[in-house]
């Protein structure tokens, strides 16, 4: 699919749901912009995507100077830059929108200002984000090559990271020179979380907490290349590792690859989650393979969309040619705390394609 | 200025007593629950990744992910519930002085909760933001049945306006970074692409004490500062930028124009700057600055991303004015970016700005594009 492709998907779904006007916002806060992933533009200020049947699509972006970057990334839309959002869209609307022939999608996530105003422009209409969804699941070939690049960013990140930690750097230090170190490689943002302690219970926002000899550090590295975002998940301790940390990390990697090598289009997500909970399940560890400790084994990437959705039991979704998401099992084993590995993958016609290069390992920095 | 937001927010938003005290938030608090209606139980207090002012106000709590709320009671006592599982409360209750912080999981039944257990009789004030997602407050509403939610957002929007000691000291030292962000961003401006010039800076500025730092630029030669989305970028000349720093939640501002060639509209652009800057003062109104401005363009438009001449700058880039067209005139004490920009054509701009603090006989110059 290319975006010529999924802009055709979200007309044909129009089509089926017996609509003329689909009105699309992005969905900041929670890391899905559904008007980048149809346009391929991602917007400073806010911005709606405007489908109307048997019209050129159209882009409303704002500030007003925004146009410039705009018609370079939406190639094929009719792009506006208004001073005002809502004003724009009543001028294209004298009438009003068609009674119930409207569908929008994240209308309610878009500022509560700027929405309330649209929604007296707007009225009553048919939320299709879940339809939307599922009709531009599918990546393009462009998202593919960019989770390669945004997976080989975050591998170099890693490596990176393991040259510049010491004892006694702050956290945060650490998680910004890295985050600046891969924006250098490409990277235009990153859901970059890192944390250290000598027994995590998860993976959080990194804080001021200086490194200590005995800790371990969970990382993980999103960065975005060209707006679309590849995971690792990767675990170090500060010092050398004891026998009982490298055994248990040796058996969530182990976990990780039996999850991955389940992996072929045809089958349930849930499956995945399920064959990494068996291995860890085997080695005496159910109750941990559940809410608190866990809850999810993975999940889609994308600043576009999250589909194919968490890789968990109860997930249905069945996986198709050119899914890409992460797989990671970060596992709370009370011998060892949370640990973390994790690897971008990509399904295959047959399979499945590792995105990055090298597999979680335990790494160690000295003291 | 619209900036890009991040994923999440690396930097470090730690609280630091010694940056700022809890006798400040104490202060703050008090001044709060002054402003707040008697018949009023209760104040909700929201916040998000985007715009975190109000939250950070009280509570030094700036969401590093997704969204928190924080709780007040009449009598003070403060609650925090925050985005992420109950594992990840241990480096969120890193973020503030508030011992009480728990995981956010339905935000209309925490306060509906909140409001049967502690809260009194009465009405909940809600302080918010226009950066909260439309469908919440619906929810909050339906959550508290009976009891009404009043928005009290542009009554205690004041208090985020005016500066107290601290939160001046702050700022200043936001302008000190950001004048050495600037240095950076023009030295490399002659050997390296835009881009380069940017990550450049933002390393100067993470150096320098910033806990966050946002920087567009020109896509095209003489352009507009936007994202830099896109990994390739080549060296323009002009180069047009805008610097964002944050010092302890407390936010400076900056345009810069910078060129290697005689550039008659940025020679504009500096002389207005100068002219608002020798007209600014407590009580100057905003159409005299731009009377100013205007003395000195020669004909030249004002560029469109400077036609907000003067904007509060403080625990957000853009601050809540109680005029609906922003800010009226100088106010003493408050922290301001003025800004001057003049347009020819889509290739053919500049922008500058400068941040100050306006007194009864001109204004304090806490960072200028001119220097």
């Amino acid at each position: 699919m290319d975006h010529g492709g999924r802009l055709a998907a979200a007309l044909q779904l129009m089509e089926r749901e017996g609509v003329d006007v689909m009105l699309i916002a992005p969905n900041e806060l929670n890391r899905v912009d559904t008007v980048f992933h149809l346009s391929g533009y991602r917007g400073v200020g806010e911005s709606l995507a405007i489908l109307r049947k048997g019209e050129k699509p159209l882009l409303i972006v704002t500030p007003e100077w925004e146009t410039e970057r705009a018609e370079v990334r939406a190639a094929g839309w009719e792009v506006r830059g208004p001073d005002n959002l809502a004003q724009a869209v009543a001028s294209l609307f004298p009438n009003g929108v068609p009674a119930g022939k409207t569908a929008t999608v994240n209308l309610g996530r878009l500022p509560a200002g700027i929405a309330k105003k649209l929604g007296s422009v707007i009225g009553e209409a048919k939320k299709l984000e879940k339809q939307l969804e599922i009709a531009l699941m599918p990546k393009t070939a462009e998202e593919i090559e960019n989770a390669r690049e945004a997976a080989a960013i975050a591998e170099k990140g890693f490596e990176r990271m393991l040259q510049v930690a010491k004892v006694g750097m702050a956290e945060c230090d650490l998680a910004v020179q890295m985050k600046i170190y891969m924006e250098a490689l490409g990277a235009d943002d990153n859901f970059w979380l890192m944390t250290a302690s000598p027994h995590n219970r998860a993976v959080q926002p990194s804080s001021g907490r200086k490194l200590e000899v005995g800790d371990i550090i969970l990382a993980e590295m999103t960065p975005t290349y060209k707006g679309q975002l590849a995971q690792i998940c990767r675990t170090i301790v500060v010092g050398p590792p004891s026998n009982l940390l490298s055994e248990k990390y040796a058996l969530v990697v182990r976990a990780m690859e039996a999850g991955i090598k389940t992996i072929k289009p045809g089958i349930p997500m849930g499956d995945v989650a399920k064959a990494i909970d068996k291995v860890l399940s085997a080695e005496g560890y159910a109750e941990y393979c559940n809410p608190p400790h866990i809850r999810r084994r993975g999940h889609g990437l994308g600043h576009g969309s999250n589909a194919p959705g968490d890789v968990a039991p109860a997930n249905e979704t069945i996986l198709q040619e050119d899914m890409v998401f992460v797989v990671h099992p970060n596992q709370y084993l009370p011998e060892t705390g949370y640990l973390l590995c994790g690897e971008p993958v990509r399904v295959t016609a047959t399979g499945v394609e590792q995105l990055s290069k090298k597999t979680a390992w335990l790494a160690s920095i000295p003291t | 200025m619209r900036v890009t937001q991040p994923a999440v927010l690396v930097g470090n938003y730690d609280w630091s007593e010694d940056l700022l005290p809890r006798a400040e938030y104490e202060a703050r608090i008090k001044q709060v629950l002054g402003k707040l209606d008697a018949g009023l139980a209760g104040l909700v207090i929201y916040g998000n990744k985007i715009d975190n002012a109000a939250l950070a106000y009280v509570s030094n709590f700036a969401p590093k992910i997704e969204s928190a709320i924080a709780l007040l009671t009449k009598d003070g006592k403060l609650r925090i519930h925050a985005a992420g599982s109950p594992q990840m409360m241990v480096n969120a209750k890193r973020l503030t002085w508030v011992e009480d912080v728990r995981p956010q999981r339905d935000v209309p039944k925490h306060i509906a909760d909140w409001a049967e257990e502690a809260a009194g009789q009465g009405a909940i004030g809600f302080w918010t933001t226009e950066a909260m997602p439309a469908d919440l407050q619906p929810r909050i509403e339906a959550g508290l049945g009976a009891r009404k939610l009043v928005d009290v957002s542009a009554a205690l929007n004041a208090l985020l306006r005016e500066k107290s000691p601290v939160a001046l000291k702050l700022s200043r030292e936001a302008c000190g970074i950001l004048g050495k962000v600037v240095e950076a961003m023009k030295d490399r401006f002659h050997g390296e692409s835009g881009r380069e010039a940017a990550v450049a800076a933002e390393r100067v500025a993470a150096d320098a004490g910033a806990q966050d730092v946002r920087i567009l630029i020109s896509l095209s030669k003489g352009g507009t500062p936007t994202a830099i989305d896109y990994p390739e970028g080549g060296k323009l000349d002009p180069l047009l930028a805008y610097l964002a720093v944050r010092r302890a939640g407390y936010w400076a501002e900056g345009f810069v124009t910078v060129s290697s060639m005689n550039h008659d509209t940025l020679t504009r652009a500096q002389a207005a700057l100068k002219a608002m800057l020798a007209a600014a003062k407590a009580g100057t109104t905003v159409s005299a600055l731009r009377d100013a401005a205007r003395s000195v363009l020669g004909g030249l438009a004002i560029h469109p991303a400077a036609r907000q001449l003067a904007v509060g700058v403080g625990l957000m880039l853009e601050e809540s004015e109680a005029e609906p067209d922003g800010v009226a005139k100088l106010e003493a004490g408050r922290v301001y970016s003025l800004r001057a920009g003049a347009t020819k054509s889509a290739s053919d701009n500049a922008l500058l700005s400068a941040m100050v603090v306006p007194k009864a006989h001109g204004v304090d110059v806490l960072w200028s594009a001119l220097d």
